[in-house]
């Protein structure tokens, strides 16, 4: 278990995580979701102690990361893959880790096994690709079979195949009752890994829930194609539903397919097309974090 | 149960540094110069005493300093280990991974130290024994002295010469501690160009800069300057203004000592 309270960190006059309070709990994998400059790798550092808070605490299992006896077999972590001495062979790498907390090295060979680098285990980090290297840093964090975990954005570079094993590795981990908190800019992965979601932009919480109960801030839509738009139109407005036409057909937000479909057929009006446009969680988290992005890019329109 | 110790982190530390290249090369330069320059300055000897127009002074044949000439040199080779031993951590941002692992910061300075220690100690010493036999032993042993205008024997150097084998001990004691200055450095600057330009400084620039200063400050810095400290734990007979080995290494080692304290308080300090 995670616990952050009232946790702020600056530097010089920049704020990157303002009063940030949230735990995170074992036996699920918890997304935590934020632009890229959001605070995600600050907050990370400050509970593995690599960062001091300005203020606030960070603790794991109740305690400071600092006073834990063998780091390794209670907190792993993946922060940045490329943070190894590129000269060293993966083996060597993680076989210093283990002897750095007396965790047996036989244990190097299990987990590159399974995070299947095997047959790269003597070649050196450096020549890594960037996805062979975020096996090398998820085979680091599970060295010392600890109880919670932490990746750091740990998709980027695995290839498909890669971001599958990933997923189904997460939630393995979680199912044998471990704490597990990942993070990522992008809802549309993790919507399919985590059963629950920390939002952050700009250092600050923005919201945080399962999945169910983000859907509240998803709005959807729904479009429907008549023989008497007008009429209906007008029926709908009645009801506070609010509506936009487009094409041949509206877009009404409001009521359900089925509330839509029930009345045309209360007034007799003939129904043509009738279809939910459901937004994803991507779009509730695009809307949530919308001013909350620290870099953001325009299209220039031709 | 797994636990965090200073011996875990050391047994650590020492893997590190068996398995990255670029240390084990830094220590076979390190071997191969201290060596080496022994042996080359020990074997120009002969063509200085055959030069008879050079004109060559018998009492100014210093056979120990010329056997164990290559500490001078060796102790670059010791800096750069030294730093970056602690800078590429740095440079690569492993500093994070060791750090996570290890969180307790004194740990990780002290079993740095340590490792350095013990494998530049071991290898220095080395140096310095096979660099003093091999130079010894092909240093000419006659020569012709103008002063008493006729040819004269040598005083070739033996360990069981007054202060012989101390001033052999002493010259890999001097390569371990510059090489633990080396360390403390790192941890202070953490870039390794930074560190080893300051490192340099430290022995080429700041006996310079002295130069500039009036007599009596010059003589109260002079007398204690790394380089000259090392002069002073290898001379058989002290030189005029200097401390005796004994005091200069004690001195070096409180330097040695002081950087790697200051590295610790700001490491434990500072975000990484």
């Amino acid at each position: 278990m995670i616990e952050i309270s009232h946790l702020t960190k600056t530097f010089g006059d920049v704020t990157a995580v303002h009063d940030l309070t949230f735990s995170v709990q074992p036996g699920e994998v918890t997304g935590f979701l934020g632009p890229n400059g959001s605070g995600k790798t600050t907050t990370m550092r400050m509970i593995l102690g690599l960062h001091r808070p300005t203020s606030g605490s960070a603790t794991v299992n109740g305690k400071n990361y600092r006073d834990l006896a063998a780091p390794l077999t209670e907190v792993g972590a993946l922060l940045d893959a490329k943070a190894l001495h590129p000269g060293r062979t993966a083996r060597h790498h993680l076989r210093a880790l283990a002897l750095s907390n007396g965790i047996s090295t036989s244990r190097v060979a299990e987990v590159l096994n399974i995070v299947g680098l095997s047959s790269v285990a003597d070649k050196r980090a450096g020549e890594f690709s960037l996805g062979m290297s975020q096996r090398l840093g998820i085979a680091a964090a599970i060295l010392g079979d600890p109880g919670i975990l932490m990746f750091d954005e740990p998709v980027n570079g695995l290839d498909p195949e890669g971001i599958r094993w990933v997923r189904e590795f997460f939630r393995f981990l979680a199912s044998e009752g471990r704490t597990v908190l990942v993070s990522s800019h992008l809802m549309s992965e993790m919507q399919l890994t985590a059963d629950r979601f920390i939002i952050i932009g700009r250092g600050r919480l923005i919201t945080q829930g399962t999945q169910d109960e983000l859907s509240v801030h998803v709005r959807s839509t729904v479009r429907v194609v008549t023989g008497d738009n007008d009429a209906l139109a007008a029926l709908m407005t009645q009801r506070g539903w609010t509506l936009e036409r487009e094409g041949d057909g509206l877009h009404v937000t409001g009521g359900s397919a089925r509330d839509i479909g029930a009345l045309a057929f209360d007034n007799q009006i003939a129904v043509y097309e009738l279809s939910p446009l459901n937004a994803s969680l991507e779009e509730a988290f695009m809307e949530l974090t919308a001013g909350e992005a620290q870099y953001t890019g325009k299209v220039q329109e031709a | 149960m797994s636990r965090t110790t200073l011996a875990t982190v050391t047994r650590a530390e020492f893997a590190k540094f068996r398995t990255a290249r670029s240390y084990v090369i830094g220590l076979i330069v390190l071997v191969v110069l201290f060596i080496g320059m022994g042996i080359l300055i020990s074997g120009l000897q002969n063509v200085r005493v055959s030069d008879h127009h050079g004109g060559f002074t018998a009492s100014e044949f210093d056979s120990t300093a010329f056997a164990l000439i290559g500490y001078f040199f060796a102790q670059f080779a010791g800096g750069v280990i030294g730093a970056l031993f602690v800078t590429s951590e740095f440079a690569t941002g492993s500093i994070r991974t060791t750090l996570a692992a290890v969180p307790r910061r004194g740990l990780f300075v002290i079993a740095k130290a340590i490792v350095v220690t013990v494998i530049v100690g071991i290898a220095s010493e080395i140096a310095a024994f096979v660099s003093f036999f091999a130079g010894t032993a092909i240093q000419p042993r006659s020569a012709f002295d103008v002063v008493s205008n006729k040819v004269v024997d040598l005083p070739i150097a033996s360990l069981s010469g007054q202060g012989v084998l101390r001033a052999v001990l002493m010259s890999g004691l001097y390569v371990t501690l510059l090489t633990l200055l080396g360390v403390g450095l790192g941890l202070i600057v953490r870039h390794t160009a930074g560190t080893i330009s300051i490192f340099v400084g430290l022995i080429f620039i700041v006996p310079l800069i002295s130069l500039a200063l009036p007599t009596g400050w010059q003589q109260g810095l002079d007398k204690i300057l790394p380089s000259n400290l090392g002069q002073s734990m290898i001379a058989i007979s002290q030189p005029a203004n200097s401390f005796s080995a004994g005091p200069a290494a004690l001195l070096l080692g409180a330097y040695a000592l002081g950087f790697l304290l200051l590295g610790y308080v700001l490491t434990n300090r500072r975000d990484v």
